[in-house]
């Protein structure tokens, strides 16, 4: 409170001026400070990934072809052509199952590695600590490992596989086993970040219903079923949400380890627009099957931002 | 009778408990192992000499360490200048967040203001779409301005890729800070700014630090969008450089893990040093330690 009253008074000993202007400026900048801390931020943002995002918008209604410099309106022609084309279909089929794979198999493995993690043992950080090396490697450089692991010739799996008797395979070329390839490297960086997602759930879940449970006779079994999954489900909403959201962006790995192939049997939907723009300069093409990906991403940020807004007001309530 | 029958179930009891920690230790090592086996993988084949990664036997461990292939990397491929290209970029996106993030932070996590709401989903809306639906107009507005294959758009580019993660991150730390610091502050007649470099920035050093790797690790793990904006060994990252290695020279097994391993160790080092604030900005502030 002094702070403002000392002002005034050296305000009023240099002149009366001086006041006004700055109690003018104080006010605008109380009122739009929020505004103009963001505006950089906000700038940037804007130019780089907004406006790029309307631009797109704008360019999937125009048949544009990097080759030709004629630009009509065909208005929703490219989507009616990606929607109407067999490999479109193909495609979002193949990135459907393929995220609905991953997230067995990421939940499956890392609840049950969550479950033991929660545990109170010696050495528990350490593990804790190397679970999260794949997590945070470069996508690039994991599809490039797994790549040399189902080499043909000299990768790790084959040699195993011939250390066992059993035939080596190609694990790149045939359709069935380069899906299960690019499944194993993307669940491999997926693991660990739900398993971190549900180890920090089930720490912060409250003892009292576990301890009384215990007493009642309860088996671990229906500890899990009934309480721990139960209490826990906000968080696997959101681990969810997350997950598929960036399993619908997966690009590095498929880049890296069959550019799609063989054939069209691993494509998913980022690089499948990535080829429409870079290779066969479809732009408007591209741009319409951007849209459609951003509308899939849009429908299945709902649940998280509902969840999310909850979130933040309780936080707002804490603080 | 009573305290035999206590000791003896006692001792059964620490005997389960005994076979639970085993157990869990067993599951956990053979996982660990499991997820483990890639990156050991990589660290063998690239110190290996040339001839034993072309055995089809399973050799575990080479009989001698051979450094040739990280030498190899430098001499006979482009590593210096992508990692060169990396850094500078690395570099450039860092002090760019540094320098908008905390502001925004600030406004989202201390102000009541329209259209918050608006800015929080646009921040994680931001942050969840598909990179390769921004990244065409992206092309061509940098085509236009004559900006592809230079440091500018790919800072810039990464800058903003960053930022809804740095503002989000920042927010939870801040957020975190008694609010009476701030506020006592600015009564005392601190614009907003001052309030943030003279008392925000120096108590969030963590959050930034944490921050700062996240974007460093971000822009340094990017394929797209040095894929996408530069084509020339003028500003190629050092992720562009890996895919290039495989998809040009796919043979080389030996140099090509020695540049996998040059790319992974920034993570391993970050990991170990910054371990518990990565996971709250990996997950979005979802998990708080």
């Amino acid at each position: 409170m002094a702070g403002p009253a000392e002002n005034r008074i050296i305000g009023i000993e240099s002149g009366r001026e001086r006041i006004t202007l700055r109690s003018r400026l104080d006010a605008w900048q109380a009122r739009y400070a929020p505004y103009w801390l963001l505006l950089p931020a906000l700038g940037i943002i804007g130019a780089v990934l907004l406006y790029p995002l309307v631009h797109a918008l704008y360019i999937s209604f125009l048949d544009y072809k990097l080759a030709r410099s004629a630009r009509p309106f065909v208005g929703l022609g490219n989507y009616i052509e990606a929607v109407t084309s067999a490999s479109f279909g193909t495609v979002l089929a193949q990135n459907i199952i393929f995220a609905v794979v991953c997230i067995l198999v990421e939940f499956t493995v890392a609840m049950s590695t969550a479950l033991l993690l929660n545990r109170q043992f010696r050495g528990r950080a350490i593990y804790r600590v190397f679970f999260l090396l794949p997590m945070l490697t470069a996508p690039v450089l994991a599809g490039f490992n797994w790549r040399w692991i189902f080499n043909d010739r000299f990768g790790l799996m084959n040699q195993i596989f011939i250390g066992v008797g059993l035939a080596p395979q190609a694990w790149l070329v045939e359709p069935n086993l380069a899906r299960l390839s690019i499944v194993i490297a993307t669940v491999w960086q997926g693991i660990p970040f739900v398993m971190i997602l549900l180890l920090a759930g089930l720490q912060a879940l409250p003892q009292p219903p576990f301890e009384a449970a215990i007493v009642d006779g309860a088996t671990a079994w229906q500890r899990l079923r009934m309480l721990t999954l139960p209490l826990l489900r906000p968080v696997i909403a959101v681990a969810l949400a997350l997950r598929i959201i960036d399993l619908f962006r997966v690009f590095d790995v498929i880049y890296i380890m069959t550019l799609g192939g063989p054939g069209h049997a691993t494509e998913l939907l980022p690089f499948y627009i990535y080829r429409a723009a870079f290779s066969q300069s479809q732009f408007g093409l591209a741009s319409a099957l951007s849209w459609i990906t951003v509308f899939i991403t849009i429908v299945l940020l709902i649940p998280l931002f509902l969840n999310e807004r909850s979130g933040a007001e309780s936080e707002k309530l804490n603080a | 009778m009573t305290s035999q029958a206590r000791t003896s179930r006692s001792s059964r009891f620490s005997g389960r408990r005994l076979a639970e920690d085993t157990a869990t230790y067993v599951v956990l090592s053979v996982v660990l192992l499991i997820m483990m086996t890639p990156i050991l993988w990589l660290i063998l084949t690239s110190i290996r000499p040339l001839v034993g990664i072309a055995s089809t036997r399973l050799i575990l461990v080479p009989r001698r360490l051979v450094l040739d292939n990280y030498l190899a990397v430098f001499r006979d491929y482009e590593m210096a200048a992508y990692l060169q290209n990396t850094l500078i970029v690395c570099g450039g996106v860092i002090a760019s967040n540094m320098v908008i993030g905390p502001p925004a932070a600030y406004a989202m996590s201390r102000y009541q203001f329209r259209g918050e709401k608006a800015v929080l989903f646009g921040l994680v809306f931001m942050r969840m779409i598909p990179l390769v639906a921004v990244i065409l107009p992206l092309f061509i507005i940098f085509s236009t301005l004559r900006l592809l294959n230079s440091y500018a758009a790919l800072i810039i580019a990464h800058t903003a890729f960053k930022l809804p993660v740095t503002i989000w991150l920042l927010r939870a730390f801040i957020a975190d800070l008694p609010r009476e610091l701030d506020d006592s502050a600015r009564v005392d007649g601190a614009s907003p700014l001052g309030v943030i470099v003279r008392i925000v920035i120096p108590l969030i050093k963590p959050g930034l630090a944490a921050t700062a790797v996240l974007a460093f690790l971000a822009t340094w793990n990017d394929l797209l969008v040095t894929l996408v904006l530069s084509n020339t060994i003028k500003t190629e990252m050092v992720a562009l450089g890996l895919t290039k290695f495989v998809l040009e020279y796919g043979v080389a097994w030996g140099p090509l893990t020695a540049a996998g391993v040059l790319m992974f160790i920034p993570t391993v080092v970050f990991v170990f040093i910054a371990e518990r604030y990565l996971v709250r900005g990996l997950t979005m502030g979802a998990v708080k330690e």
